[in-house]
């Protein structure tokens, strides 16, 4: 078992195919996270760590794992949003110097503030600030001409949050410069460049103050990012910005009202349905017939799968346990459910243009 | 004809399916009718197997919203 990333310290077969999936679905969060957050410029953290702590994993590992694949993946992103033209070094440089300032004195405030509270307080300035950022598109505010001292009061509001909470910066950075004048291709892009620098100032106070890190979530969560990244930068390019700006006020005052109000369980399950449509519209922006391709593809490895589960029921090896009484239904079910799914692969990979 | 006629019975299926194992996911998740211990699911097991069980329905779904799409599409 020696090159599995989670230990769940069950030394069984079950045990085993336990922590298999825990690390895949791992990297799912990690990839879904991170392109939300290149193509949006904000939901890396917001997304992760509640996922995270889903799967059972402990929020002093989930939230320093969040926090140091946040800063890998930010300073990938960051360049090639850089490269793409989307950073400008007079947005980016107040950004990074206001948000540390802002993360230093948020990170201590962690230890006294209850969770509930902050909460509360996170959810409070994302409304604001997503209907801050509607106004602006609704009134057509002139892209471009850039308001200083708003760049330097939203980065210091957002390292202040992140250092709270350990997310929210790119939420509120992100509409902070809209509602500066900043076109909203340089808002994501310079707010993800100056993220990198923000979160490893919390990371390195977090690590001085915990003393802890687990590689087994963090590294997951890394390769996943990785692959996400330029797929969710390219998004961002290809977006007209005033939808973008409408689109992020959006989703900023959803997560507000969210983290306000709303139970974690809902959060969730908004946060996943959000990702899942984002993700398609991406793949629909590429073509109608490559989508279909793309998803009859995993309609063939999900068929290939319920097939081999049914293997593993026949011969009795399986990782999960069956009553007698429904073991003839739950035959027959995967076969049929196995055979679904690998005809509509077979339909998917051969579409016509 | 057959390609059409597949993809509007794969798509039913999926999309029923789909619907089926979200309904299933919260049944699963809240413990309605003892399903934890009748299928063994440990307690702390059981927010794993509600998360992949989503995921494979929600994929479900759209796959099979898709193909009742493409048959629209013919019509």
């Amino acid at each position: 078992m020696g090159f599995l990333l989670f230990k769940s310290g069950e030394a069984t077969y079950r045990g085993l195919v336990l922590d298999l999936i825990r690390t895949i679905l791992c990297m799912l969060i990690g990839f879904m996270g991170q392109y939300f957050d290149a193509s949006i410029g904000m939901g890396y953290g917001t997304i992760t760590v509640p996922l995270l702590l889903l799967l059972g994993i402990p929020p002093t590992y989930a939230v320093p794992a969040v926090l140091l694949s946040e800063t890998v993946l930010c300073f990938f992103s960051g360049s090639v949003h850089h490269t793409a033209g989307n950073v400008q070094r007079k947005v980016a440089l107040p950004l990074i110097l206001t948000g540390v300032l802002g993360t230093v004195l948020g990170v201590p405030l962690t230890f006294f503030l209850p969770d509930r509270e902050t909460n509360a307080f996170i959810g409070i300035i994302l409304m604001t600030i997503g209907f801050l950022s509607l106004l602006n598109v609704a009134r057509g505010i002139k892209m471009g001409e850039h308001s200083p001292n708003k760049i330097r009061v939203s980065g210091f509001f957002a390292g202040f949050t992140n250092g709270i909470s350990g997310g929210g910066y790119g939420a509120i950075s992100t509409t902070g410069l809209l509602s500066a004048g900043v076109d909203a291709h340089i808002a994501v892009g310079s707010t993800i460049l100056s993220e990198t620098v923000v979160s490893l100032s919390g990371v390195l106070l977090y690590s001085y103050l915990l003393r802890e890190l687990n590689w087994g979530v963090t590294l997951p969560l890394l390769i996943g990012g990785a692959v996400a990244t330029p797929i969710g930068a390219l998004t961002t390019r290809s977006s007209p910005s005033r939808k973008l700006g409408a689109a992020i006020g959006v989703v900023v005052m959803s997560l507000g009202a969210s983290s306000a109000y709303v139970r974690s369980e809902a959060l969730v399950l908004g946060l996943v349905s959000v990702a899942l449509v984002l993700i398609i519209y991406h793949f629909k922006m590429v073509g109608y017939p490559r989508l279909r391709v793309a998803m009859g593809g995993v309609n063939l490895g999900i068929g290939a799968f319920i097939i081999w589960l049914v293997y593993l029921n026949r011969t009795g090896a399986a990782f999960f346990y069956v009553p007698p009484q429904l073991a003839q239904l739950f035959f027959w079910g995967l076969i049929s459910v196995g055979a679904i799914f690998v005809t509509a692969g077979i339909l998917g990979i051969s579409v016509r243009e | 004809m057959i390609r059409k006629t597949f993809a509007v019975a794969v798509g039913t299926a999926q999309v029923v399916i789909g619907a089926l194992l979200i309904l299933f996911t919260y049944v699963l998740y809240y413990d309605l009718f003892n399903v934890q211990s009748m299928f063994r699911i440990p307690i702390e097991n059981a927010p794993l197997y509600a998360l992949l069980v989503l995921i494979f329905g929600l994929f479900s779904l759209v796959s099979g919203l898709s193909f009742i799409q493409e048959w629209r599409s013919y019509l």
